[in-house]
C-alpha cells in the first residue's frame, strides 16, 4: 500500500515539474470534483475559441499561415500563400488536407459554439476555394468523403442557402460541384451522371418551384442518387410525399445526410435516422 | 346620386370604399381583414392558383371583393377602380400569372409562357364575375416587376415630382421600394414577409381595432397604444419588460400589428431584453394569452433585414451614400402608424434622411383617383412609357445577397453590428450608419386610410372550400391545422380559405393516417359565392 502511494506521489511531483499546466489542470479538476461539479459537462463548456484554433492549427508554420488566411476569409492571401508553397514543391493533396481544410474546419467549429457567423463561413469558403482550385490544377481530384452536387431548382434564383450548404459540405471534406441556380432537372441529371455524384442537395425558397425537387428526386431514382432537400418553402412533410429524398432543416443537416449517404446508407435508412 | 368604388387588393387584406361622384367624397369604408386566398404571401397565393387552378383562385378573390361591395351597399355605382401588385391584380382579373411565379427564366421557357402586357385598361364587371356590371378600371404595371401599387406610391407621395434624392417604401408583406437620383429611378421589391402587417407573428393581426400598434416609455413600464374602433390610438395594457409582467388596463387588446411589433422590438433591443435571436426569459407577455416569442423575434428580424438590405442595395446600385438621402416617404398602414424614430432604430428606415414623410395607403388613393376620373388611366399609361426605371431583382442581386447574409447573421445568430459593417466594407459596400441623424418628421394623415367616410366596417372573408370525405373521423387533420382553418361535421369538411396557409402547409393532407384526405377534392362552396353577391340592380 505505502509503496503504491509513494509511487503515486513521486509521479505527481514529476508531473508538477515536467508538465506544470497539466498538473494544475488535474488539481483544479480534483477540487471541482470535490465541490460536486460534473466534469463531463464542464469540459464541453470550456471549449473556447482559442482552444478550437489551437487544436486545428497546423504544426508547420507555413501551413498555419494558409489556415489563418482561410479563417480570416482572405482569398487573395490564401491564393498567394498556396501558390508559393506549390512552387516550393509541396504536395498539393497534403496542402489541401493539412493546410486549407483545417482553416475552414476551425471556422465551422467556431460557428458551432456561436463564435463565428454565416457570413464568415462564406468568406472562408471563398478563400478555401481559391487555394483548392490551384491544388486541383496540379493533381486533378483530391481525396474526399464523397461527391455532392449542389443546386437551386429550376424557376428559383434564391441561392444564399445553397451557398451556405456548399461551404459547410466542403468544410467537412466533401467534393462539391456547385451547379448554381435555376437548374433544370435534365441539367442536374446530366451532371450527376458525368460527375458520378453520391448525393444532390436541392434547395428552393419559393413555394411555386418546390415541386421541381420532387421531379429531380424521381428522375434520379434509377441512378440511385438521392436528393437532400431544403429551403424556406420546403418542409419534412413535403419531402416525405416522394421517394429518393431526405429533408434537411439546417446546413449542418446536409453534412449529416452526406456523411450517411456516402457511408453507403440508403435514403430510406437516412430518413429513418434523421426525420 | 352617382357612386363609384375604389379597391386596394393587398396581400394581407383588401380595402374598399364607396365614393360619391357628385361631391367627390368618401361615403363608407369596408376592410377585409385577410386576403381570402390560401397562403401567407403572394408566392403562396400564386402556387395555390397554379396548383388548384387559376379559375378557382380568381373565383375566391372575386367572391371576397363581391362581399365587400355588398357591405358598402352601393346604390348607383358607375364604375370600380382597383389597385394592387401585379399578382393580386392578375388573379383578380383572371389573366396569366405564371410569368410572375418564377424568379428564374428556365422554368418559363420550358412552359412557353408569354407575359401579358399589363397596360392600364378597362374590363366589364360581368366579364370578370363581379356582381356589379360596371366598368372596372385596372391601372398599368410600369414593367413586369413594378406594379400599379409601386406606381401609386411614387405618384401619391410626391416622390415622382421631387427633384431631391429621395426614397419611398410601401411597408407591406411585399415591400415595394424606389430610390430617385436625378431623373433615374431604382426600384426593388423585398419579400419582407407578413410580419410587417402583423401576420406570421404568433399573436399578430392587421391594423384593425384591438391591435397593439405602438408602445411608449412611461412611469412604471411601457404603455401600449392600441387601435380603437375608429382606428385611433388609445392606451392599452402597460408592460414591464424587466419583470416580465403586464398590467391589464385601458382598451382591450386582441393582438399586435406590424407597427406594434416594431415598437416592441425597439423597446426590447433598447432595454437589452431582446438580444436577437433571444428574449430574456424566453418571451414577452403583453396581456393574458398574448405573448411575443423568440420565433417572433426571428420572424420580425427577417422582415426588418429584408427592408434594410433592400434599401442599401438600391443605394449601392445608384452609387449614393446614406448621407445623400434627403427625404424618405413611408406608405402603407405600417408606414403610417409606425413611430419613425423606432423605425430608424430597427433599421427599416435608413438613419440618414433629413425628412421623413408618412403618407398613408397610396394604393387605395390611386384607385380613388381613377374612380373619380377614369381618364386619368391614359395619363398613367403615358407615364408607364416615360418612367426611366431600373429594376433590381433582389433574388438575383449579388449585392443584396451580400447584405442579406449579414442580416441573417445579425438577427438569427446574434452577430454584432461591428462585424456586420466590417463584412460589408470587405465586399465594397458602405457600412450601416450607427448614429441616427437629426430629421424632420411630417405626418400627413392621421390614419392610413385618408378618409373613412361615415362608417368603417371590418369583416373576415368567409369563403369556404368544402368536400365530403368518408373516413373514421379521427380529426387528426382538424387538430393538426395550425390556423384552425379546417372543420368537420360528420363527413363534411370545410376549409376557411383566408386562414388556410395553402400549399406551403398541407399538414391536413400529409397527416391523414388513412391517406384519405386530398385538398384537390375540395370545391368552392357555391352557397358562399352566392351569399357574397349583393342584390342591387346596377343601372
Amino acid at each position: 500500500m505505502i509503496r503504491h502511494i509513494d509511487l503515486a506521489v513521486q509521479k505527481i511531483f514529476e508531473m508538477k515539474e515536467k508538465e506544470p499546466a497539466k498538473f494544475k489542470k488535474l488539481i483544479d479538476e480534483g477540487i471541482m470534483i470535490g465541490l460536486g461539479v460534473d466534469l463531463g459537462d464542464r469540459n464541453k463548456e470550456v471549449t473556447t475559441a482559442d482552444q478550437i484554433k489551437e487544436n486545428n492549427r497546423p504544426k508547420d508554420l507555413e501551413y498555419a499561415a494558409v489556415a489563418e488566411a482561410v479563417i480570416a476569409g482572405n482569398r487573395p492571401e490564401a491564393t498567394k500563400l498556396t501558390t508559393g508553397l506549390l512552387e516550393k514543391g509541396k504536395d498539393p493533396t497534403d496542402l489541401v488536407l493539412n493546410a486549407l481544410m483545417p482553416g475552414i474546419q476551425t471556422v465551422c467549429e467556431l460557428y458551432d459554439i456561436g463564435e463565428s457567423y454565416v457570413p464568415e463561413i462564406l468568406l472562408a469558403n471563398e478563400a478555401l476555394l481559391g487555394g483548392v482550385e490551384l491544388c486541383q490544377e496540379k493533381i486533378g481530384d483530391i481525396p474526399s468523403q464523397g461527391k455532392v452536387v449542389s443546386l437551386v431548382i429550376v424557376g428559383d434564383l434564391h441561392d444564399i442557402g445553397k451557398n451556405i450548404v456548399a461551404a459547410i459540405l466542403r468544410a467537412n471534406g466533401f467534393d462539391v460541384v456547385d451547379l448554381g441556380r435555376d437548374i433544370t432537372v435534365e441539367a442536374a441529371v446530366e451532371t450527376v451522371k458525368a460527375e458520378k455524384a453520391d448525393l444532390v442537395t436541392g434547395t428552393t425558397l419559393m413555394s411555386t418551384t418546390k415541386v421541381g425537387l420532387k421531379d429531380l428526386a424521381e428522375a434520379l431514382e434509377s441512378e440511385g442518387v438521392p436528393v437532400a432537400c431544403g429551403g424556406a418553402a420546403v418542409d419534412r412533410h413535403f419531402v416525405e410525399t416522394f421517394a429518393n429524398s431526405v429533408y434537411g432543416k439546417t446546413p449542418l443537416d446536409a453534412v449529416k445526410i452526406a456523411k450517411k449517404i456516402c457511408a453507403g446508407k440508403s435514403w430510406e435508412e437516412v430518413r429513418k435516422e434523421l426525420h | 346620386m352617382d357612386q363609384a368604388i375604389n379597391i386596394d387588393i393587398g396581400t394581407s387584406g383588401i380595402r374598399a370604399q364607396l365614393l360619391d361622384l357628385t361631391d367627390s367624397s368618401v361615403l363608407r369604408t369596408a376592410i377585409l381583414s385577410r386576403n381570402p386566398l390560401p397562403g401567407a404571401n403572394v408566392v403562396d397565393h400564386m402556387d395555390f392558383a397554379i396548383s388548384y387552378g387559376q379559375g378557382t383562385a380568381h373565383e375566391i378573390l372575386i367572391s371576397a371583393v363581391n362581399s365587400l361591395i355588398k357591405n358598402l351597399k352601393p346604390e348607383n355605382p358607375k364604375r370600380i377602380a382597383v389597385c394592387g401588385n401585379p399578382i393580386q391584380l392578375s388573379l383578380f382579373e383572371g389573366v396569366e400569372i405564371r410569368d410572375l411565379a418564377f424568379a428564374g427564366k428556365n422554368a418559363l421557357e420550358k412552359m412557353h409562357v408569354k407575359p401579358p402586357e399589363r397596360n392600364g385598361h378597362i374590363v366589364s364587371g360581368n366579364e370578370i364575375g363581379l356582381c356589379a356590371d360596371v366598368d372596372v378600371i385596372i391601372p398599368p404595371s410600369i414593367r413586369h416587376e413594378i406594379g400599379a401599387d409601386a406606381l401609386a406610391m411614387m405618384i401619391k407621395t410626391g416622390f415622382l415630382d421631387s427633384s431631391e434624392t429621395c426614397m419611398v417604401t410601401d411597408y407591406g408583406t411585399n415591400a415595394e421600394m424606389a430610390l430617385k437620383v436625378d431623373d433615374k429611378i431604382y426600384t426593388g421589391s423585398a419579400a419582407a414577409g407578413p410580419a410587417m402587417e402583423g401576420q406570421q407573428i404568433s399573436k399578430g393581426m392587421l391594423a384593425t381595432p384591438g391591435a397593439i400598434a405602438d408602445m411608449q416609455l412611461s412611469a412604471g413600464g411601457w404603455q401600449t397604444l392600441a387601435l380603437d374602433e375608429k382606428l385611433r390610438l388609445v392606451e392599452g395594457p402597460k408592460i414591464n419588460l424587466r419583470e416580465g409582467t403586464f398590467k391589464p388596463s385601458g382598451y382591450p387588446v386582441k393582438g399586435i400589428t406590424g407597427t406594434g411589433v416594431i415598437a416592441l422590438m425597439y423597446a426590447g433591443l433598447l432595454t437589452g431584453i431582446i438580444k436577437p435571436p433571444h428574449i430574456e426569459g424566453g418571451r414577452i407577455r403583453m396581456e393574458k394569452g398574448i405573448t411575443f416569442t423568440e420565433e417572433d423575434v426571428v420572424e420580425a428580424g427577417k422582415a426588418f433585414g429584408a427592408l434594410r438590405a433592400g434599401h442599401l442595395t438600391l443605394m449601392h446600385e445608384a452609387g449614393i451614400a446614406y448621407e445623400d438621402l434627403e427625404t424618405m416617404y413611408m406608405c402603407g398602414a405600417s408606414g403610417t402608424y409606425v413611430d419613425p424614430h423606432k423605425a430608424r432604430f430597427t433599421g427599416i428606415v435608413p438613419a440618414t434622411p433629413k425628412r421623413i414623410v408618412q403618407c398613408g395607403n397610396t394604393s387605395l388613393e390611386l384607385a380613388k383617383d381613377l374612380a373619380f376620373d377614369p381618364d386619368y388611366l391614359t395619363c398613367l399609361n403615358d407615364m408607364k412609357k416615360s418612367i426611366l426605371a431600373n429594376h433590381i431583382m433582389f433574388a438575383s442581386s449579388p449585392t443584396f445577397a451580400a447584405i442579406y447574409i449579414q442580416e441573417i447573421a445579425f438577427w438569427n445568430e446574434g452577430m454584432p453590428l461591428e462585424k456586420y459593417n466590417t463584412n460589408l466594407e470587405r465586399s465594397g459596400i458602405q457600412p450601416i450608419p450607427k448614429k441616427l441623424q437629426e430629421n424632420i418628421i411630417e405626418k400627413r394623415y392621421e390614419r392610413d386610410i385618408r378618409e373613412l367616410g361615415k362608417s368603417l366596417e371590418i369583416m373576415e372573408p368567409k369563403c369556404g372550400f368544402i368536400a365530403t370525405i368518408r373516413c373514421s373521423g379521427c380529426d387528426t387533420c382538424v387538430k393538426g391545422c395550425p390556423e384552425e382553418a379546417l372543420s368537420r361535421e360528420n363527413e363534411s369538411f370545410r376549409i376557411n380559405t383566408a386562414r388556410c396557409l395553402g400549399t406551403a402547409c398541407r399538414r391536413c393532407e400529409e397527416r391523414c393516417p388513412e391517406k384519405n384526405f386530398s385538398i384537390s377534392d375540395f370545391k368552392l362552396d357555391s352557397k358562399d359565392v352566392e351569399n357574397c353577391k349583393s342584390n342591387f340592380a346596377p343601372v
